[in-house]
């Protein structure tokens, strides 16, 4: 019934398409099963002008309970086989959920917006249209949307997820065949009139052409200062060496006077993080919202961002990437 | 007036509402189907520019709103008027003008949305699913909220005829129709209709709250994600949708599979197999489960893989009772003497189509392989093979089987089975295709040339033309057969059933569970006769449908928003007014006579009816209270202190008084119950009294946020958005409580109640001690923590 062929050998594309060929099978034989029994009966038991005889009844039927038997036979057959289905599509929950790995998966954010899909690298680097991975290695995708609900796939891998205003969303895949694959990446839900056009193309290049692709690309620094210059009091907290095994923002808790700017310094070389405000005191403008950035903007080793606090009261604060352990507060003081 | 048009203007009988509602959800399913082809048309061919991609969306939007709630479900519920009372041997509907007020709520919805098409800027374009915040802040215009005051009006239908149906099986049973000897189609009736009663309120909140955010400017769903990560308002509405969404696909196809329990009997000769089973597992399996699987419509939207496997479970759970079913109605062909008349051959083409769609359906089940299917034609596919294979197929056999019984004459054959079989062929055509076109996304209004892609939607437009113009058949044979149509034996199929007894066309019954006397009120409880007329109900929707497109202008004209509205207010006055005047004067009281009634024996019907509308109404608020309380958690922003916004005192004082009026109406239903005139004037008198300074203040409190400015319902944060929301829909129940009760007091002092006679404050009673309770929720909620 479909042409299972496998665009690339890619691990994702393996665990579905094994996993459609037992429903295609099963679903096939059942349906074929029932429709031609059905319509041979229909031929069978058809009304013949020949013959004069009344229809045979048979008592059983008529109780309105009929063969239950065989209907807890028939119950027990497809559970089985629908019991059979769903223990291989528990079996392929790897197409959703990463492998655990010895080494680094590259991180890629993807942002949607009406109607294009921007990627963000890890050094910052940001294109759009056209997203680029390198061949055989791990990569996650964090998807997000900034305006209208959408939904990221990539036809070529069998993998895609939402993405959706407010929620952050995985993807993996291990591309293992370099190229181009045009128009690979399309929007799945509708998104307003441009949905049919929100595109990209997905690039798969080897490990050399992408590391010094990679390497070649001017970091875009993304860090953002307060407008005007820092006038008042100034205090720094640390985003330490190790923040990405467990290591919390120091300090954790401080406590300044209003008007005080404080500059985040991240000095982990371990992953992106950044700095996001998750509640401030009644009145205040949310510094992340005053400063422009967008949810998960990245910050990584090297670079800093500073916010200057006025408004009294606690300030909650963490690294959107790293909410289980880096979540700390500031209390400001009027 | 003409007599004709007043007849179908003004009628409360079962039969011409059934007709109207068959003809009008024709019409609904024609501009539904015109807007399909459009669609097609434009697919044919890769970069094809017939549609601009607004009108495409458009089209798409209001085709899936259409096709389900305008055209598939009353289509079913023209049945479910038309044949349904007759099966179970009732004189009418329980509540006849209900049931006209639900059939002019529903056209007047119907042609408030379309109207949308009209507006500057045009109609709704989010898709039939709305989803937020597309359908809020991103298709802004008075089209699309326009659109979805239509939906609110076609919500406020169905829960109306979901009570008068429930209560029209529950009392109007004639003697000798026990819970035994009810039909199979009247039993898929009640399972639809238990399906329909609770599902719809989801949307109905969901929708109050979606046209808030556009004409009122809250943001319940439409926070901007610059405001605050955790908002969340588009997973919200992904569950309220859903939670509606999946059981109204179980709404759709169970009337239909009624109806092939009622088709497969007659014209294979032999009882239906199984029967018993197939009630069994559809009422205490799907049913049930119908409401605990919304979630398969949002595997990937990020949820926990332990949600995604648990509903995945219950998804293949609910597909066990329809394998039961199935296999049922293949066995019942067996050892059978099969005539090939077109309902059978409609009938069997259902059940084939179904199996075809209830397969895919299965593949759609699983989590994993939905990261691939979800979006694409694939989906569309698998649910068009369900909906219009599985129930329009069916109901379509519903058409010819009972339209002998309808017209009164038999329909012409030739046409009939012409229509089946390029019915049957043209929808293969059309829709087997789109499996094949799993890696397109759904929606898109055009693709570039891609191989498999364009003769994939070449064949399927072509398939589209042969399945839309074969309903031209269906429709040249229905005016073929009400004009020269040959006149039709009473029962020309032999069937069984109550509702092909001579009497239900004119003559006497001859039927052995109705007394001889049953056939001659055919028609005397709210029949043609003239006094059985009623204009309120059409004037009534009517006045809605003037209120809301007043309404949808509100916030581009607010003046002449607030003049369409202000008469359109006015109208529903004087329906409304007309309405309890008809009843002081017991214009509609009828004699119902001797009836199957167990288990309500000692019910009264009315106490009944409140009782399944308030369980209706629990469902908004639950779903209302909930979305608080989610927003609340997941906010962004630090919720206000308690009493740092809402005065406390004013709260307690509020609570206080509604607490009293609440105690107030109980003593007024015991003077009722004891037939004291006097204290029940008095005792509802002080409950009005109460109930309005409840209003006056909280009226008080609203002008006092407004002027102060610092927390206005157009202040678009999440504590104003959900306060002035939850608090004004309880308000909105509030004044309803009041109109009632200044009707109630009328009533009581032109002694409209004795000791025997009071179920109208009963009624009240319950509904106020509801918006009593709704306050004890709400009143903490914002205003102590």
């Amino acid at each position: 019934m479909f042409p299972v062929v496998l665009d690339v050998e890619a691990p994702t594309n393996v665990l579905f398409f094994t996993l459609l060929k037992y429903y295609l099978f099963i679903g096939f034989a059942a349906g074929t099963v029932v429709t031609v029994w059905m319509l041979y009966w229909i031929v069978k038991y058809r009304e013949r002008k020949d013959v004069k005889e009344a229809p045979v009844y048979h008592h059983e039927d008529e109780t309105g309970w009929g063969n239950w038997r065989t209907v807890v036979l028939t119950l027990l057959l497809t559970g089985g086989l629908l019991a059979f289905v769903e223990y291989e599509t528990f079996a392929s929950t790897g197409l959703i959920v990463p492998p655990a790995t010895t080494g680094d998966p590259v991180y890629i954010n993807v942002t949607a917006q009406q109607f294009y899909w921007t990627f963000t690298y890890p050094n910052g680097h940001t294109q759009i249209a056209n997203l680029t991975v390198p061949v055989n290695e791990i990569v996650i995708l964090n998807i997000t949307s900034l305006d209208v609900d959408h939904s990221f796939a990539i036809d070529s891998l069998s993998v895609g997820k939402d993405a959706i205003p407010g929620e952050h969303n995985f993807v993996w895949f291990n591309a293992t065949q370099t190229g181009t694959f045009i128009n690979d990446i399309r929007c799945r839900e509708l998104c307003g009139i441009g949905h049919a056009g929100m595109l990209a193309n997905f690039t798969v290049a080897s490990q050399t052409t992408y590391n010094s692709w990679y390497a070649s690309l001017s970091a875009v620094h993304t860090t953002t200062t307060s407008s005007g210059s820092v006038t008042g009091p100034t205090q720094t907290v640390i985003l330490p060496q190790g923040a990405s095994t467990g290591l919390n923002f120091s300090p954790s808790s401080l406590t300044v006077a209003s008007g005080t700017t404080i500059t985040f310094m991240d000095q982990d070389t371990g992953a992106p993080h950044n700095v996001w405000f998750t509640s401030v005191p009644t009145g205040a403008t949310n510094p992340n919202s005053a400063a422009g950035q967008s949810s998960y903007y990245t910050l990584t080793a090297g670079q800093s961002v500073s916010f200057t606090l006025t408004t009294p009261g606690l300030y909650h604060y963490e690294c959107q990437f790293h909410t289980g352990w880096m979540q700390a507060t500031i209390t400001v003081t009027g | 007036m003409d007599p004709w048009l007043k007849r179908w203007l003004f009628t409360t009988n079962h039969k011409d509402i059934g007709i109207l509602y068959f003809i009008s959800a024709l019409y609904f399913g024609f501009i539904g189907a015109i807007l399909a082809v459009f669609m097609r048309v434009q697919l044919a061919i890769p970069l094809n520019d017939f549609l601009s991609p607004s009108a495409y969306d458009q089209a798409v939007t209001l085709h899936g709103l259409i096709m389900i709630l305008w055209f598939l479900s009353p289509l079913a519920i023209a049945f479910m008027n038309y044949i349904m009372p007759l099966q179970i041997g009732a004189k009418d509907m329980a509540m006849p003008r209900l049931n006209a007020f639900g059939y002019w709520m529903f056209v007047f919805g119907g042609l408030t949305a379309t109207l949308g098409f009209f507006l500057p800027g045009g109609n709704a374009s989010g898709g039939w699913t709305t989803y937020v915040p597309l359908s809020t802040a991103y298709t802004p215009g008075p089209g699309p909220t326009l659109a979805f005051l239509g939906l609110i009006m076609l919500v406020v239908s169905i829960t109306m005829g979901s009570v008068n149906i429930l209560l029209t099986i529950g009392y109007m049973r004639a003697p000798g129709i026990t819970w035994r000897k009810i039909p199979m189609f009247t039993w898929f009736v009640l399972f639809t209709i238990l399906q329909m009663l609770f599902s719809f309120p989801s949307l109905l909140a969901g929708l109050v709250m979606l046209v808030s955010d556009r004409v009122l400017g809250t943001v319940i769903f439409s926070l901007p994600v610059s405001q605050g990560v955790a908002a969340g308002g588009a997973i919200l509405w992904d569950d309220i949708f859903w939670f509606f969404g999946h059981p109204e696909v179980y709404v759709v196809l169970l009337p239909g599979f009624g109806m092939i329990t009622e088709i497969l009997p007659v014209f294979s000769g032999r009882p239906l197999a199984e029967r018993n089973i197939i009630l069994a597992v559809t009422g205490a399996v799907i049913v049930p489960l119908s409401y605990l699987v919304w979630e398969h419509h949002m595997f990937i939207t990020g949820v926990s893989l332990t949600e995604d496997e648990a509903f995945s479970v219950a998804t293949l759970l609910i597909s066990l009772p329809f394998d039961v079913i199935i296999l049922a109605f293949v066995k019942s062909l067996g050892r059978a003497t099969i005539r090939l008349t077109v309902p059978m051959l409609f009938a069997i083409g259902s059940i084939i189509l179904f199996i075809i769609g209830g397969i895919t359906g299965v593949f759609l089940s699983s989590f994993v392989l939905d990261v691939v299917f979800r979006g694409t034609y694939f989906v569309v596919a698998h649910f068009h093979y369900v909906m219009v294979g599985a129930a329009i197929f069916a109901l379509f056999g519903g058409i010819y089987f009972y339209l002998p019984k309808m017209t009164g004459r038999l329909y012409h054959n030739g046409l009939a089975m012409s229509h089946f079989i390029l019915s049957f062929i043209g929808f293969n055509v059309l829709y087997f295709p789109m499996f094949f076109l799993y890696e397109m996304p759904r929606r898109i209004y055009t693709y570039q040339s891609i191989p498999l892609w364009n003769e994939m939607n070449f064949i399927a437009t072509i398939g589209a033309y042969i399945f839309a113009g074969a309903q031209i058949l269906l429709v040249l044979n229905l005016i073929y057969t009400v004009r020269g149509g040959k006149i039709s034996p009473p029962n020309p199929w032999g069937a069984t059933g109550l509702e092909w007894t001579p009497h239900v066309m004119g003559a006497s019954s001859d039927h052995a569970a109705v007394p001889a006397s049953h056939g001659e009120h055919e028609g005397a409880y709210g029949g043609h006769h003239e006094e059985h007329y009623s204009q309120r109900p059409i004037q009534l929707a009517l006045s809605i449908m003037v209120t809301f497109f007043g309404l949808c202008l509100f916030t581009y004209f607010q003046r002449s928003s607030l003049l369409i509205m202000l008469a359109g207010a006015i109208l529903a006055g004087y329906a409304l007014w007309g309405w309890g005047k008809d009843d002081t004067e017991n214009k509609f009281k009828f004699d119902e006579g001797p009836g199957e009634r167990w288990p309500f024996t000692n019910i009264p019907k009315l106490r009944l009816g409140m009782w399944i509308f308030l369980s209706s109404d629990i469902i908004v608020f639950g779903a209302v209270i909930a979305t608080d309380l989610y927003l609340r958690v997941n906010s962004p922003v630090a919720w206000p202190l308690p009493g740092s916004i809402h005065d406390v005192t004013v709260g307690l004082i509020l609570t206080i008084i509604l607490l009293t009026s609440g105690l107030t109406a109980v003593l007024g239903l015991q003077a009722a119950k004891q037939g004291n005139n006097t204290n029940l004037i008095r005792y509802l008198s002080i409950t009005f009294a109460l109930g309005s300074a409840f209003m006056i203040i909280k009226a008080g409190e609203w002008y006092g946020y407004l002027t102060s400015g610092t927390f206005t319902p157009w202040g678009g944060t999440l504590p104003e958005s959900t306060y002035f929301l939850t608090v004004g829909l309880h308000g909105a129940h509030v004044t309803a409580g009041l109109v009632i009760m200044a009707y109630l007091i009328n009533k009581a002092r032109k002694n409209g109640f004795s000791k025997t006679n009071f179920t109208g404050v009963e009624n009240f009673a319950m509904y106020w001690a509801f918006v009593d309770l709704v306050w004890v929720f709400v009143f903490p909620l914002f205003y102590l923590i």
